[in-house]
Order: structure tokens, then sequence, then C-alpha cells
């Protein structure tokens, strides 16, 4: 005998109090979900499934989802077309929630639009399936798992949310009787502000993600946490590498945009694959030379230069084909030193930038390389840090520098 | 027009206006509008409204909108020294003002004698009637509405989650006032106002961040995902780079404070002699500034442009060095014309709007140039051809990155031969 779901009127009534109250925004995504589910647990749903969607054609935001399911049920997989780039499960108090991002590209847009969110999508109508209505019509995959899992009746609709997103928003439930009747009319009244907290979330989320991506990590949570302000400057000591695309001024005449585009970007992408793994992070592109750099522990000196030459050996080793069947190569300086870091500008416009003897070095040592017929440069300073042996490339006369400096290699 | 509208009735009536999906479409500056016109519908007779956001940005303080019919004009402004930036959105029944108000502005008296700031204090929706006994006003502004005819004024807060705070004020100008009751019905207004206005406030927060790194323009088009990934223009264009003259010199000499006063005073010369003149500050590279001159279809000769704007800084640094001379300013700017390509490039996560380009490295080549001949200014021979400015040769020059010799100029009668 099936458990009589709560009065519908009351439920809107908690539900809404429940959504317009303050702490909804900026609460974790997935303990929110945890939390919506929960009144619908306590008023007798018997969901097995609940599931948001945010999808948007913003370059830098990949596409986000989350499912609620019961604690014993297990996950569903995620349908492989999509290039799934991040993966997390999270047990809540009412189920576990697992949470999903699906990089751009053709195969997420069709995994999308093959999907009940798709329909709902297209056709501005809520999806609705029944189980004892059409159980061999199971033209979702989702809808065989959820068979599985004792589910009598499913529901999709898009919320508006504001552009450039979309989203949208499923459940299923478990009861013999299916959902109750005028579901769908408490969903359609609860839609605008799931809208607007999906919204406010989403805007929250793309935030972090963009100023990641024009900043950098670390310079970027510091803006946010509101660290950043203009004239903030910290001395630290970095390691500090310059790098650069050898060959690539001389062909670039002989290259259309489009070519010239697919060489760097190929290039840039290596760079950051290169570095990111051992904590480096790309400072600026200054033409087609980049400047990084890596954190430098003063107590494990040698342990923060290997990592840094870890990364420039990836970056030197890397293959980088050009259009003609060549290959591309690169230079790269390392040092360490104290630089001075942090947020300068005018009142209307900041930069990120790190300055001081110590940079200045690294990019005069860099631009040595021509000169000596080598692809890799080290200061005297970064060469006796490192536990192995480097070979002297003599000493040099560098503008702005006021001694002689030394530099070195690895062995041939 | 509603002969008498209920408490229950607004409320319902502003309730639906905030949750209407053309909200969701609307440009984040005309928050405003919409709340008037439905309040308005109701027979209110707004005749002005405001919007204070308070957040964690690096430069600003403060963000307010202003909105008032457009058949009155806007409260005078020139006196107040912590705009950043003001703007206005003009619509077909009203205009929107928008100002950017910069750390410190909360301790302007303009700011501590205000409505907003007995509110952020008290934590309370509060109305105040308007009219000539007020004595003494409670507020400095007051007079001044009594005299456009407003009778009631009201300042309600909305909580909003870290790092914001955000107040709302309204005025209207019928006789009797607000109706009955109005305050308790904003006030319950405000979870849904709240709402409507959450992610439009997350939008503002990163647009105004992008903007103080990427430029306002590129900015708005960055957040609103119009700008991809690979999108880059090809362009000729003015490039030009500058920096401090002896600045490891200067970081010696100078404490903390003196140095960054410096550098922030000659990054604001910069910048203003630069976008006045059509110009855009890409980066910092060092201590030094990279800065383009774009050739879009409205600049015509971008070097002459180029040139004013250094000779504007010229002046600018001239005048401030007169006002500091313990702490003078001496720089090296070069300036190059060539075919570069502008846009954002990048890695997938790592990205970056800058010019890339052979000119590029020859800017900076070139500068290195004047620099070590002492010149405040030098010149390509593309950019010292078309100028007004009578120019000097200075030589020809075998640099790196430039296949042939290059003939170097600087501007004639100049100071830079101090």
């Amino acid at each position: 005998m099936t458990r009589p779901v709560q009065n519908l009127d009351q439920f809107e009534q908690h539900l809404t109090e429940w959504l317009l109250d303050v702490k909804r925004l900026g609460e974790l995504p997935a303990q929110q979900l945890d939390r919506f589910v929960g009144f619908f647990e306590r008023a007798g749903f018997e969901l097995v499934l609940c599931s948001s969607l945010i999808r948007t054609l913003h370059p830098q935001v990949e596409l986000f989802g989350q499912r609620w399911r019961r604690h014993d049920s297990e996950s569903i997989d995620i349908d492989s077309t999509g290039r799934v780039i991040g993966e997390e499960s999270f047990t809540g108090l009412s189920g576990a929630i697992d949470l999903y991002f699906i990089a751009h590209g053709h195969s997420s847009e069709a995994m999308y639009l093959n999907s009940p969110f798709g329909e709902a999508y297209k056709t501005q109508q809520p999806v609705r399936w029944r189980a004892e209505a059409n159980p061999n019509q199971t033209h979702y995959a989702i809808f065989d798992d959820l068979l599985e899992k004792g589910a009598t009746d499913y529901f999709a609709m898009t919320v508006a949310v504001p552009p450039p997103f979309e989203a949208g928003i499923s459940f299923a439930t478990a009861r013999v009787d299916g959902f109750p009747d005028g579901f769908d009319i408490l969903m359609k009244k609860l839609s605008p502000l799931l809208g607007l907290i999906f919204g406010f979330n989403i805007e929250r989320l793309s935030l972090d993600a963009i100023l990641a991506a024009y900043l950098g990590k670390a310079p970027a949570k510091r803006v946010l946490g509101g660290q950043m302000r203009r004239g903030q400057i910290n001395q630290v000591t970095s390691v500090i590498g310059f790098v650069n695309l050898h060959g690539y001024k001389e062909q670039v005449g002989s290259m259309n945009d489009a070519t010239q585009n697919e060489i760097l970007d190929q290039f840039f992408r290596q760079i950051y694959d290169s570095i990111t793994p051992h904590r480096g992070e790309i400072l600026k592109f200054i033409g087609e030379t980049v400047l990084f750099i890596f954190p430098f522990d003063a107590d494990h000196g040698a342990v923060s230069c290997q990592a840094a030459l870890s990364a420039a050996r990836s970056l030197l080793n890397a293959s980088l084909p050009g259009a003609n069947g060549q290959q591309f190569t690169t230079q790269v300086a390392l040092h360490y030193g104290d630089v001075l870091s942090g947020n300068i500008g005018s009142e209307l416009r900041l930069d990120f930038t790190v300055m001081g003897q110590a940079v200045n070095l690294t990019a005069r040592l860099h631009q040595l390389l021509p000169k000596l017929n080598e692809r890799l440069i080290l200061s005297a300073p970064f060469a006796s840090a490192l536990p192995i042996p480097t070979r002297s490339l003599g000493s040099h006369r560098l503008k702005g520098v006021q001694d002689d400096q030394e530099a070195f290699s690895l062995d041939r | 027009m509603i002969a008498k509208p209920t408490p229950e009735s607004l409320f319902e009536h502003l309730k639906s206006c905030l949750l209407d999906h053309a909200r969701l479409h609307e440009d984040v500056d005309t928050y405003l509008h919409p709340l008037v016109h439905s309040l308005n519908e109701w027979g209110l007779s707004i005749a002005g409204a405001s919007v204070v956001l308070r957040t964690k940005h690096p430069q600003l303080e403060m963000l307010v909108q202003r909105w008032h019919p457009t058949t009155s004009k806007e409260v005078s402004v020139d006196d107040v020294r912590t705009i950043v930036q003001h703007y206005a959105n003009q619509k077909a029944d009203g205009t929107t003002e928008v100002y950017l108000l910069k750390h410190g502005h909360s301790n302007q008296a303009l700011y501590l004698k205000s409505p907003f700031a007995a509110v952020e204090v008290s934590g309370k929706a509060e109305s105040w009637i308007l009219n000539e006994h007020m004595n003494p006003p409670a507020f400095p502004i007051f007079p001044d509405l009594v005299t456009r005819g407003h009778t009631e004024y009201c300042v309600v807060p909305v909580p909003m989650p870290a790092p914001y705070s955000f107040m709302i004020s309204l005025s209207t100008k019928a006789p009797g006032g607000f109706p009955d009751d109005f305050l308790e019905t904003m006030i319950k207004t405000v979870p849904y106002i709240r709402l409507s206005v959450a992610h439009k406030v997350e939008r503002i927060m990163m647009t105004e961040l992008l903007a103080a790194y990427l430029g306002r323009n590129t900015a708005k088009q960055v957040a609103s995902g119009r700008i991809r990934h690979g999108d880059l223009q090809s362009l000729q264009a003015v490039i030009g780079f500058v920096d401090l003259r002896g600045f490891t010199a200067l970081t010696e000499r100078l404490n903390s404070d003196q140095l960054l006063a410096l550098m922030g005073s000659f990054y604001s010369s910069i910048d203003r002699s630069v976008t006045k003149y059509g110009g855009e500050i890409l980066k910092f590279i060092g201590d030094g500034l990279l800065f383009v001159f774009p050739a879009h279809e409205d600049a015509t000769n971008i070097c002459q442009s180029a040139v004013d704007a250094l000779q504007e800084l010229q002046m600018r640094i001239h005048k401030a060095n007169k006002k500091y001379p313990e702490t003078p300013i001496r720089y090296a700017a070069a300036l190059h014309e060539g075919h570069v390509r502008y846009g954002n490039i990048g890695a997938p996560k790592r990205l970056d709007f800058t010019v890339i380009g052979a000119a590029v490295n020859q800017t900076v080549r070139l500068q290195e140039l004047g620099s070590d001949h002492d010149l405040t200014l030098i010149l390509s021979r593309s950019v010292a051809d078309p100028i007004e400015q009578p120019t000097e040769l200075l030589g020809s020059f075998q640099l790196t990155g430039f296949k042939d010799h290059l003939m170097a100029y600087t501007l004639k009668g100049s100071m830079d031969h101090d």
C-alpha cells in the first residue's frame, strides 16, 4: 500500500520558503540537491532519481550535471559519448550525489540533444514516461536503468535560467501510483525560483572558471577572496621560466592565419600540460614567448628546481609538428630568485605581474639561447640547486645585470 | 492603473514581475527599470530609485545604479572624487546612471550622510516623509528631493550572500507618499528581489573583475561567452612599449609606499593618455607596459593618435615630477607600426588577450635602443613618416628581430635632449 504524499499545496509552501532563504545562494550545489531531495523524501515521494543539468555555450564553462540517487543504489553510467572531464561523488543525508563535468564538443552536443533534457528543450514541454504505460518503449537509455531501480514514473523539464545557459531538472519515483496528480503543476510553479538559484550558482561557477582562465588559478583565487587590492605587491621567491617556439618567427610569414593559430594553440597547450602537473603556472603570453613560474620552497630548493626541470624536459621533448611535416622545438630558460609579485596598474586597468632582477635575468638568459646554439639554459643559482651534474656555458655580460653571469645547461 | 491597490495585490504584482522570464534576458545595468515600471503600473508615481552594491573587488568598493525618469535631470556629481567610472543606460521611460566607486567612498561625507549609510548601520528598512517642514532634514539629499516634488523616500536592505551587500531605495511624487503598509510590502518582497538580482550581481562582478584585467569591452564579450579561444583578428596597429628608467635603483631608494605611489601615478598617466587617443593597454610586462592603437574603421591616423598620446604622457609626467620632485619619474617609450593579430590566445584553461606578431618583439627591441640612448620617445620610420610633428633621424641600426636596418627617429624639439 503506497504512502500518501503530503498535501501538495502545503509542500509547495514549505519548499518555496526554503528556496527563498538567503542560504540557498552560494550553497554547494551537491549539498543543495541533497537537501532539496530531502524535502521530497520526507513528503513521501519515494524518489529513485533527481537530476539537474546545466548547459552553456560559454567556451570556458563546461556542461555540469548532478544526479541524486538512493544510498544503496549504484550510480548510473553517464552516456560515454560525451567527453567526461571530471567526476565526483558526494554522500549526502538523503542519498548520494554524482557530479560530472563534460567538455564542449560535437559528441557532448549529441549526447545532450539525444537525452530527455534535449527533448524537453526542443519541445519546450516536460517529458513524461510511465513504466506501466510503455514498459518496452524505453527510447532513452536512462529509462532502462530506471526500470531496474523500480521506477514507475519519470518527469523532466527545462528550467529557465539567464543566457547563455540552459538548464533542466528531472525526477523518477518508485511509488506504485507514480507521481501524484498535480505534480507537473507544482514543478511549473517552482520553476522560476529554481531557475534563479541555478542561475546564481552557475554564474558563480563561471566566474571562478573564467577568472582562472584569464588570470591563472592562484591569482584568481586571491582576487575572488578579496585579497587583491591594487598596489598589493608581495615579495616571494619563485622559480622563473621563459619558453618560446623556436623557428616560429622565421616561418610565420609562410603560414596562413589558421595554421598560425593551430601551431600556437598546440604550443600553448603543451606548455600548460607540461607545467601544470608540477604546480607551474603560466603568468604571461608575450607574443609567442611565455613567462611561467613555479613555487619555490626554500627548505627544499632542490625539489622545487627538479620539478621545474621536469616540466622543462617535457617541453623540450614535446612533439610539435608544423604544417609541412617539420617539427618545431622549444627553448627554455630557468632561474630562481626573489620577485615582486602582485596586482599593479591604474585605476581602471590591473594586471598581475612579477618584477625584479630575477625576472630580468631569466629573460636575458633566454635571449642568449639562439647565440649559444642551445635549447636549455639555467642560471648559476638554479644549476647549483640541482642534485645532478650540469655543463657550464661560460660567463656572459647581460643587459641590465651588473656582474657577468655564468650560465649552465644539462649534459648533452 | 489600479483604483486602490491593496498591499497583497501589490505584493503579488511585484512577485510576478520579478519572477518573469523576461527579467532573465535583461541587461544587468537596467535592473531598476522593470521594478519601477511595475510599481508605476500600480499607480505609485515612483520618480527615483537606486541600488547600492558593495563588493570585494580589487579597486571598486561600490557600484551604484540610479534610475531617474528621462524627463528629469540627474543630480550633479562633479565634485565626487571617488568615481572611477560613470555611464548612463537610457531607455524610453527612464535612464539608469551607473557609478563605479573606488575604495574609500564609504568614508566620504557624501556617503556617510546618506540614507544608505544609516540603513547599513541599522539593518532595517526605513522610510521618510519629505516636505518643506523638515527641520533639520534627516539627510542632505532631502531638500533637493522636496524641490523636485518628491513626497516620500525609503531604503530597503536586501541581505545577500558573501561578499555582497545590497540596498535599494525608492522615492515617490505621489501626493500622499507611498501607499499604506508599503514598507511592509517591500520587506515581504525582499526574498524575491534578492533572487531576481543575485545572478545579475554575480555577472556584474565577473564583468568588473574581468574589465580590470582585460578592458571593459573585451570583458563584456568574454562574460557573455561571445569570445572563443582562438578568436583572433588581424589588424594594423601602432604598438607601444614603455617602462620606467632606473627601476632597480628606485626599488632600492624608495620605501614600498613611495614606490607603489610612483608606479601608480605612472600607470595612471599612461592609461589616461593612451585611452584618450583611442589606444588600449594590453599588459604589464615586468615594470613595463605594452599598449596598442588598433586601426579599426573609425580610427584614421593611428600613428598621429599614438604620438599625440605620448606627448600628452610627457606633459602629465612633467607635471607630476614638478609636484613630487623628490621622486621623479623617468621613462622610455617606443612606437612602431605593424601587422599584428589580436585576440584570445592560449591553452584551453589558460587564456589571454594579447597581440602576437613580429611587430611586438620589434617594438620591445626598439624601446631598448631608445632607452640606451636616454630617449623618452623613439619612433620607427613607419610611425615617424605620417605624423604632423617634425621628427629627427637618430640613425640606422641593426636590431635583432628586424630583417633590414632600422631607421629610428625622435621628435624634434622634444625634451629628450636635456
